[in-house]
């Protein structure tokens, strides 16, 4: 199980084979669209958008909260672990 | 051939599965403003006329949307365009809800943008949404 560190936050995360599913419900677009969108100028907003279907832990934040998170710490570091995660192979595992 | 009804013609946006296409819900006017610069070609031994050529086609498209949720076209394509200088495929298709790929009169690689949106007292939600080119277009045939 990977994690992502937002400051001083650890939150448990994975790449769940059905990513792309969400991230259409939730986007419109793909894990692949997405990596090519997510720049070094994207928004908490927008990065928070990606990482929240890829976070599994019961208290996981919701949207907003992400995002209020991102935007504390470290939006370019953040995004560079979304960035890996989105090209982690899929975890299957029920999570 | 009759004459040509606007209703008829709808946007439609490629999905995240390339190649499928779905329209915007909630569409009102489309309306492309089209420009070519001209180009003065004439000179002092043409005889007191001007003589001119039209340059590049400039292409800008403008529809107006009262959105409607879910709409997986609208949320993809606001994602799109918040995000600058990331194109998307359109076409425009005749035929209305009914049009396929076939059907389509215009279709390109544009840069969306969300160019306003007004929360309308006593009203619905209305956003207009701006087309610029990517890329020149694949289908351009009206007639």
């Amino acid at each position: 199980m990977a994690t992502v560190t937002i400051g001083e936050r650890k939150l448990p995360a994975r790449r769940p084979a059905d990513l792309d599913a969400r991230l259409v419900v939730s986007t419109g677009c793909t894990a692949a669209e997405h990596a090519a969108m997510l720049r070094p100028t994207s928004t908490p907003g927008q990065i928070a958008r990606v990482l929240a279907p890829m976070l599994t832990g019961k208290d996981a934040p919701a949207a907003l909260e992400l995002a209020e998170l991102i935007e504390a710490g470290d939006p370019l570091d953040v995004r560079a672990q979304v960035l890996d995660l989105l090209a982690a192979p899929a975890d299957t595992e029920e999570g | 051939m009759a004459v040509l009804l606007g209703n008829n013609y709808l946007l439609w946006v490629e999905s995240a599965v390339a190649g499928t296409f779905a329209a915007l819900k909630g569409q009102g006017s489309y309306s492309e403003s089209r420009s070519q610069p001209k180009i003065d070609t004439s000179g002092k031994e043409t005889t007191g006329y001007t003589t001119g050529a039209y340059g590049n086609i400039g292409y800008e498209g403008s529809l107006d949307l009262r959105v409607n949720l879910p709409d997986a076209a609208y949320t993809r394509l606001e994602t799109i365009a918040n995000v600058p200088g990331t194109p998307v495929n359109i076409q425009l298709r005749a035929k209305g809800m009914a049009g396929v790929s076939a059907d389509a009169i215009f279709a390109a690689s544009v840069y969306p943008s969300i160019s306003s949106r007004n929360f309308n007292k006593d009203g619905t939600v209305d956003v207009k949404v701006s087309l610029s080119l990517a890329a020149a277009p694949t289908v351009d045939t009206l007639a």
